[in-house]
């Protein structure tokens, strides 16, 4: 192999070996998950609610999670568990990274596209005093955030 | 070790042309290569990852209501998070540059060995021509260099003494500590210029070689930072400036 042959073997290999061994690479050592989930307990739901209710107030719940998942199209669920509620039903307001807030009455059930590794949501809950906790107070209100990737 | 002629027959059949093993060699130095530097690239991002992810809650999260209550702050946002892998991420890559580079180095050993092995007959006989040629003088150089720099190695000795015993402040030993790495690590360029030379059998690939090693021993001696990068490149100017030139001169006039 000598001057120009020597040069396009080269850049030939180069041209042909960069994306074929990238993506093995990508594919063999890839660490990601391509599902997470959790679930969080509403802490002292029930005497919050039943304290909203007397002054004809709400109760408010805001956190944020943050994950790290397989990139790619994902679908996203966020819901909330043991409350019953009679009249209008509790809210959420999801921000999930920095696409625009997803404000819902109810359960939230979103596919987004993500090309980074980070799911960062911010979820505020917001309860209207008339709910109460399913099962009294020995039981548990609780939300269930899901993220499913691929 | 001698190969058997059965396999002598084998590699005669696989590789009639010694062209093909040179293909082989590309390929294989350019697999070790990129899937070394993918490897790691990828472990860095993800470990960047997991560390700039702010604590999410394990079990519970606390509530209030609403007007009696202080709103719960988020004090970070998305920019601030990737800000933050951004930052991890650059940190764990420099700190396995030197993996980094003994890939790249491996990878081109292994792809330019078969090369390399038909050029190194013209180099190496240079060296020994004569007691009086430039590349000898080179080499008697380079063996005085080491016969004053050798010693001042063993003050390595001094310092585990001083911090074992605890009669050192932490000021001094750390100054005597960084003294023997750089004796040390010339020492090792010195070495590594001259074994990258001789044994690769070309000037510019050995130029090439010591100057990936160069940043491989300043990493691992932690001589980082642009005086520690600054010192290593004066060091490996002068040792290669002296060789290189000396034998270039002989290589053209022959």
């Amino acid at each position: 192999m000598r001057g120009s042959t020597n040069f396009l073997v080269l850049l030939a290999l180069a041209l042909a070996l960069s994306p074929t061994l990238v993506f093995a690479g990508l594919a063999a050592f890839n660490p990601y998950e391509d599902r997470v989930s959790g679930k969080f307990v509403l802490e002292h739901a029930s005497t919050l609610l039943r304290l909203a209710s007397n002054i004809n107030s709400s109760v408010k719940y805001k956190f944020s999670v943050t994950w790290i998942l397989m990139p790619g199209t994902t679908n996203i669920t966020v819901a909330v568990v043991g409350l019953e509620c009679p009249g209008s039903g509790y809210t959420l307001n999801v921000t999930i990274n920095d696409l625009e807030p997803v404000l819902a009455q109810g359960d939230i059930s979103l596919t987004i596209e993500r090309r980074s590794p980070i799911l960062f949501m911010v979820i505020d809950l917001t309860i209207p005093g008339s709910c109460r906790v399913a099962g009294g107070v020995s039981s548990n209100a609780y939300i269930r955030v899901e993220a499913v990737a691929g | 070790m001698r190969r058997s002629p059965n396999l002598k027959a084998v590699m005669d059949h696989v590789f009639p042309d010694y062209t093909r093993a040179e293909y082989v060699a590309l390929v294989v130095g350019y697999a070790i290569t990129v899937l070394v530097i993918v490897y790691i690239v990828i472990r860095a991002y993800y470990v960047a990852t997991i560390v700039a992810a702010p604590p999410s809650p394990l079990l519970s999260v606390r509530g209030y209501i609403a007007g009696l209550g202080e709103e719960e702050k988020i004090g970070f946002d998305i920019s601030a998070i990737r800000l933050t892998v951004s930052r991890v991420f650059a940190t764990k890559l420099w700190e396995h540059v030197s993996y980094i580079l003994t890939a790249m180095l491996v990878g081109t050993l292994t792809a330019s060995y078969p090369h390399l092995s038909r050029l190194r007959a013209y180099f190496i006989p240079l060296l020994f021509r004569s007691r009086l040629s430039p590349e000898a003088l080179y080499l008697l150089g380079l063996m005085v260099t080491y016969a004053i720099l050798a010693p001042l190695a063993f003050s390595l000795v001094l310092v585990v003494y001083h911090v074992v015993y605890g009669s050192v402040g932490v000021v001094t030993s750390n100054l005597v500590y960084s003294l023997a790495n750089i004796i040390l690590a010339f020492l090792l360029v010195t070495s590594i210029v001259y074994v990258c030379m001789v044994i690769l059998g070309r000037l510019e690939l050995g130029v090439v070689s010591s100057f990936l090693a160069i940043f491989l021993i300043a990493h691992y001696y932690s001589i980082e930072g642009p005086i520690g990068v600054a010192l290593m490149a004066l060091i490996l100017l002068v040792v290669v400036a002296m060789g290189s030139i000396l034998a270039r001169r002989r290589v053209v006039s022959v």
